[in-house]
């Protein structure tokens, strides 16, 4: 029995898919295989896989990562071949290995940001730059719902612009403890100015505190 | 799909029961086909791509080389509101193109309340609702499906009813509509061609007169229609198309898994039941050929639930074997058997203990009636005994929990039938705590649902006034009333749905102005709650002039004309008769099995039955 570390990308029309969603697709396909994938062994016994982090609805990703287990022999390149083969458009196995880090380890992500044609990138920059950028959440206070309000701007590890390309490239907290979800951040910054408009946004990149997530 | 609309489309709820290109989805290049068809469900994503039916016919025509189907469902209100504000037409859901576009729009109709969807579906497509306006012959506008047995009340809109099994006259449509249109020919020629098939029922061509108490003067076939029009039937289940696919949805759906309908009919002939009689004669698929094309399609789809549905699935003749051969893959590949409809009393103990899936779902009795005597009318061969002894096993095996159901407004029902619901749940309720083995600590749970009965086309009640709104009130009262112990929860649905559905289930032609009324001052989806409006209906009735009750609540001699006479389900009015008088003595007729009651539809299949082999 071991852990198969999956990189996918999900692009296009898939993004309109959840995360709970797409979690129950990829159950499907992999019973389609014949991968000898290992089944939890609960009352209702499913085969195991888990996302290193959820993704937003709205937003496309590559490099992104789950987990498998199989047990018995099998190769990483035959995994991947026997799960591209039914997978649907849009979603993509693009490397399968053993995994080095933990998924608690991971701590930040990298999103690519574009913009309309019409929008103007100083605009964003200065948003950016402002470093205050609030949204509404829901939450928990002292066990009661509530809505509460967070600053997406609050940690950026990284920023950069491409004049040319009309995207951003940012890095922002994410993972259990601190998480910010990319698609508020575009909606924000729609909202904070009428003149942007962000067309896609993807996730490129999963970190830890040390480098990139393996 | 529009990339304009694309882009708006995260400000809806559930955005992938827009997108299609789901696992199973089939796309084709619209160069190579002749045929585009869309099938078109008119209720929401998660209740169509939950239904057999139009998993069946997708496949069915996908497989054909010179067609291409798409599904579409009816957009919710949000989308809704996207598509008008943006001018963007209602959309086929693998392509993402206008269905406006297409050859065949093709409907199906598995409950009254959703005929306003039909019609709100047709104009998010850009087309005009009625047939007569729309003068080409594509987009030809199609349906089909249990509605269509009544199918007057929609006659108006569209271009024709395919009526029965949809298997076999789907295909002779395509190829009818393929050679017409290469021929240029019109819309006109094509349907009078088209009403020759068997199975096809052109409204237009049938002219309907009226006498001055607005009941049915004569309906009189135009040009070569046939003066009758016969259900198609399809003889043998296991040589008919069966997909080997589904559509897997990304989103959550009502019923999502593989799905697989052992046989069609029923046996029971229960009275108030019209699947009971419009689905008839028997027919049952053999155990080999169900197991190895639920493998298929377990394997192709993933699923690990597979469902096997009918009318009365206890009835199927071969269940043993059925099963034996079925667990023989489904347990080593962890996947669970779903009987939704089975009667455990009579059912090896071994096997059911190796249906996990059954073992989980809760006991549930369609009793529909409180005392023998009202189950006697409506030939609902089921004792108070049947169900006080399964019961007692059930609460022996350690279940806390029973499901039963009933209908109120029934023929002939007094209040002591009322009341005898009561009294039925308050003996289950003492079953449970005569049971020396009861759970400590835990008490039993009888939920007890009341709905209304409607009467039916080609049901022996089809002649049966309905209730009116108000007697279904006070008897719901009346129930509620007569349940004193705490451990019946009871639920009533409501009687203004029921009064609507009584109008269309029995409706003739002046029901659609009603209807288009009604949608165009805003109903839509009236089968769901928050958007239920009684009174805009009534003002619609109001407003047309049609009196509901002339439709609901009045009893009909033999010798009318029923608005759906001229439709062939192959069942006899003889028949029908000879029940509806045995249901005035509380007079039950045995089920097909035990003796055959003579209804005639075995003449559907050159004069076989499988219930009498």
């Amino acid at each position: 029995m071991r852990d198969v570390r999956l990189v996918f990308s999900k692009l296009g029309l898939l993004r309109f898919v959840s995360h709970l969603d797409l979690n129950r697709a990829v159950l499907r396909c992999i019973r389609r295989t014949d991968i000898p994938i290992w089944y939890t062994e609960g009352f209702n016994p499913h085969p195991y896989v888990t996302f290193a982090l959820p993704l937003p609805l709205g937003a496309e990703s590559v490099n992104d990562v789950m987990d498998i287990r199989v047990v018995g022999d099998i190769k990483n390149r035959e995994i991947m071949e026997k799960l591209n083969a039914v997978l649907p458009e849009g979603l993509r196995i693009t490397d399968c290995r053993n995994p080095v880090n933990k998924i608690r380890e991971l701590t930040s992500a990298e999103y690519l940001f574009f913009f309309s044609e019409a929008t103007d990138l100083a605009d964003v920059k200065t948003i950016i730059d402002g470093g205050a950028l609030t949204t509404e959440k829901p939450g928990k206070s002292h066990g009661r719902k509530v809505m509460k309000t967070v600053n997406l701007l609050e940690e950026i590890h990284a920023v950069s612009f491409d004049d040319a390309a009309k995207t951003m490239t940012i890095r922002l907290p994410a993972g259990s403890t601190k998480n910010v979800n990319p698609i508020s951040l575009a909606e924000e910054l729609e909202k904070t100015n009428g003149g942007i408009e962000c067309a896609l946004v993807r996730r490129t990149n999963l970190y830890t505190d040390n480098g990139k997530f393996i | 799909m529009d990339k304009r609309l694309e882009k708006q489309l995260l400000k809806v709820q559930k955005p992938a029961s827009y997108t299609g290109g789901e696992p199973g989805s089939v796309v084709k290049e619209k160069e190579t086909v002749d045929i585009r068809f869309a099938f078109c469900f008119p209720d929401k994503y998660e209740i169509g791509m939950s239904h057999l039916g139009m998993k069946i016919l997708y496949s069915l025509i996908n497989a054909r080389a010179d067609a291409w189907c798409e599904r579409v469902f009816a957009p919710q209100d949000d989308m809704e509101q996207l598509m008008r504000a943006g001018g963007f037409p209602l959309f086929g859901l693998e392509s993402g193109e206008p269905i406006r576009d297409f050859d065949v729009i093709g409907f199906t109709l598995m409950y009254e309340l959703c005929y306003t969807n039909v019609l709100n579906m047709l104009d998010l497509a850009g087309l005009p609702v009625r047939s007569k306006d729309r003068k080409n012959l594509s987009p030809l506008v199609v349906a089909g499906g249990p509605c269509v047995c009544n199918a007057e009340p929609m006659a108006d809109f569209f271009d024709l009813c395919m009526l029965g099994d949809g298997e076999e006259v789907m295909n002779e449509l395509l190829d009818l509509y393929k050679a017409y249109k290469a021929k240029n020919a019109s819309k006109a020629e094509f349907l009078e061609a088209a009403s020759h098939i068997k199975g096809i029922y052109v409204p237009s061509l049938y002219d309907v007169s009226y006498n001055e108490d607005h009941t049915i003067r004569a309906v009189t076939p135009l040009k070569s229609a046939p003066a009758r029009v016969e259900k198609r039937n399809v003889a043998d289940l296991d040589h008919i198309f069966f997909p080997d696919n589904f559509v897997v949805p990304y989103t959550e759906v009502v019923f999502d898994r593989a799905t697989h309908e052992i046989f069609r009919g029923c046996i029971r002939g229960c009275r108030f039941c019209q699947a009971g009689f419009i689905y008839r004669p028997i027919r049952e698929k053999s155990p080999e050929v169900i197991s190895e094309q639920s493998r298929a399609l377990c394997e192709a789809t993933g699923y690990d639930e597979l469902s096997l549905c009918s009318l009365s699935s206890s009835d199927y003749t071969h269940i043993k074997e059925l099963l034996e051969q079925l667990l023989s893959w489904t347990e080593p590949q962890q996947i669970n058997i779903a009987l939704p409809s089975l009667r455990i009393d009579n059912f090896d103990k071994e096997l059911l203990d190796r249906l996990s899936a059954v073992r989980k779902s809760g006991l549930t009795f369609a009793a529909e009636a409180g005392t023998q005597r009202l189950r006697d009318v409506i030939n609902k061969n089921i004792t108070e005994e049947d169900i006080l002894s399964t019961s007692r096993e059930a609460f022996s095996g350690g279940r806390t929990a029973v499901k039963m159901y009933f209908m109120l407004g029934l023929p002939t029902e007094t209040d002591d039938d009322v009341k005898g619901i009561a009294e039925l749940a308050q003996k289950i309720v003492n079953e449970y705590y005569r049971n020396p083995d009861k759970p400590k600590g835990k008490g039993v749970q009888v939920s007890v649902s009341a709905s209304n009965f409607v009467p039916k086309p080609f049901t022996p009640f089809q002649w049966e006034p309905q209730d009116t709104y108000e007697e279904f009130i006070r008897k719901q009262d009346y129930l509620r009333a007569c349940i004193t112990t705490r451990k019946a929860a009871l639920s009533c649905h409501t009687p203004k749905v029921s009064a609507l559905e009584g109008v269309f289930a029995r409706g003739d032609r002046h029901i659609g102005d009603a209807i288009e009324y009604a949608w165009r001052h805003g109903c839509t989806f009236d089968s769901w709650e928050d958007h239920f409006d009684y009174d805009k209906w009534l003002d619609a009735f109001a407003a047309t002039g049609i009196d509901p009750a002339f439709y609901a609540n009045r009893r009909r001699s033999y010798d009318e004309i029923l608005p759906w006479d001229h439709l062939n389900y192959g069942i006899d009015k003889k028949f029908l008769i000879r029940e509806a008088e045995k249901a005035k003595h509380a007079e039950t007729t045995p089920h097909c099995r035990i003796q055959c009651a003579g209804c005639g539809a075995n003449k559907l299949n050159g004069g076989h039955c499988d219930a009498r082999r």
